[in-house]
């Protein structure tokens, strides 16, 4: 018989975001699971939409990625057509018509963030087709204990270390304490005139070593 | 290119098993605004008012910031609840369908026009949407209205309309506090009184509470937050 393979892969996740100061922090986990397997390891889960607009997603990776490429296509030949910096509100549009037909069969839960000439946003879009807009979020399996650490610690006008901190001590917070997360944290730091992808900014446990969580 | 949405005509439907997640995980299911809504209309105008707490699954707090009122035109405002996403979508075809009837029309929308829209699309895809709304505002012709549209797309005009999970444990104080002929103050104290008291007792409902009175000159969103919020027996 052997083991039933379990063909989805789902990534639990923990994904987060805030507004600092000059801009946006969003982080993510690495860990892609199928059923209870880890599939993926180093999985990536901050998606590139623009130069000015990545997201973060949770839920199926298939989906996801699907969504990621399509609406990173559109808003492409949008700001060509309209010789204009795409604004993030544009893209959580597109990503909330397209998964609203879908009535959350596709199941994508997105956290765009960016910077436009009206700010710098986070918008959370739901596979059902919600969005929100927030000053601090995170989303996934590990939600909740990423939440925590963002809800005690956020502050407004953060500046830029104390806010790549918060957010990745929030992923970490989920890496540690819920099971569909894990790896490492990438972190995106978007301001009015740079994006910085840090990939793998922090190692929250590796194999053999003891942390000091 | 993203396409216009004025119609909710491609609702998708046979596409059963495309992701094969069946799970019901709690940070998976639909958002839905737990919700307390209500309107009451007096001589001059309406006051709407909400609280702004929205839930993932009964047990999960979305966000406690929402804007519930939202603003159909001017001076037509409406409150919704039930499954967030639909009610984003149900608002954006009304909005869309009412600024396009006041620009041939050209003349601003009444407030019967803009809720016979949302019954009607209500009603359409009332097999496919889960929200309830309550239309307010106040146009020229016939003064200040308040409709409400429940899930399954019935229209019906009322001085006095409450929706959402929290409405169910307010109709007594209704029934017994409210009097017709009110004045603006006395009715945005009965809203938020209302909507203090359904907060207390629905845990779908929490946050701040929200309000926009509106009448001939105006649109006036408030909020009551904190220690404005109106306190009761706590028990």
């Amino acid at each position: 018989m052997g083991l039933k393979h379990k063909p989805n892969v789902k990534t639990g996740t923990t994904i987060a975001g805030l507004i600092y100061k000059d801009g946006v922090v969003i982080g993510a986990d690495t860990r892609a699971t199928g059923g209870s397997i880890v599939q993926v390891k180093d999985c990536d889960k901050v998606h590139y939409i623009a130069d000015n607009i990545y997201a973060c997603g949770a839920g199926t990776a298939a989906d996801l990625h699907q969504v990621a490429n399509m609406i990173s296509a559109q808003i492409r030949l949008h700001s060509l057509n309209t010789g204009r910096k795409p604004k993030v509100a544009t893209a959580a549009t597109m990503a909330r018509r397209h998964l609203f037909k879908y009535q959350g069969y596709i199941s994508a839960y997105l956290i765009f963030g960016g910077c436009d000439d009206d700010g710098s946003h986070i918008v959370c879009v739901d596979a059902n087709g919600f969005t929100r807009v927030e000053k601090f979020t995170s989303q996934g399996s590990g939600s909740l204990a990423a939440l925590s650490v963002l809800s005690t610690r956020f502050k407004l006008n953060l500046e830029r270390e104390e806010a790549m901190n918060i957010v990745t001590d929030s992923i970490a917070a989920g890496i540690l304490n819920d099971m569909g997360s894990g790896g490492i944290v990438n972190l995106c730091v978007i301001t009015r005139d740079k994006t910085q992808y840090l990939k793998h900014h922090r190692v929250v446990s590796s194999k053999g070593v003891m942390g000091d969580y | 290119m993203p396409t216009e949405f004025t119609s909710l005509d491609d609702l998708s439907i046979g596409l059963n098993e495309l992701s094969e997640s069946g799970e019901k995980d709690l940070f998976y299911s639909p958002v839905s605004d737990g919700t307390t809504i209500i309107a009451v209309q007096y001589d001059q105008g309406v006051i709407l008012g909400a609280d702004s707490q929205t839930s993932r699954g009964r047990q999960l707090v979305s966000t406690k910031t929402r804007f519930k009122l939202a603003r159909l035109h001017e001076r037509i405002f409406c409150g919704t609840s039930g499954r967030c996403a639909d009610s984003k979508a149900v608002l954006e075809v009304i909005k869309n369908r009412l600024h396009l009837k006041g620009i041939i029309e050209d003349s601003a929308p009444r407030v019967r026009v803009a809720a016979h829209i949302a019954s009607k699309l209500c009603y359409e895809h009332r097999n496919n949407l889960e929200t309830s709304l309550i239309i307010g505002g106040w146009d020229p012709v016939e003064g200040p209205q308040v409709y409400a549209i429940p899930i399954g797309g019935m229209m019906t005009q009322l001085p006095v309309a409450a929706g959402g999970s929290g409405s169910t444990y307010i109709y007594g104080y209704i029934d017994s506090m409210y009097k017709p002929g009110m004045s603006r103050e006395e009715c945005i104290r009965f809203v938020s009184n209302c909507v203090s008291l359904a907060m207390s007792r629905d845990s779908g409902s929490g946050g701040v509470i929200r309000l926009v009175a509106i009448d001939k000159d105006e649109a006036n969103r408030m909020v009551l937050a904190g220690d404005e919020i109106p306190k009761f027996y706590q028990g």
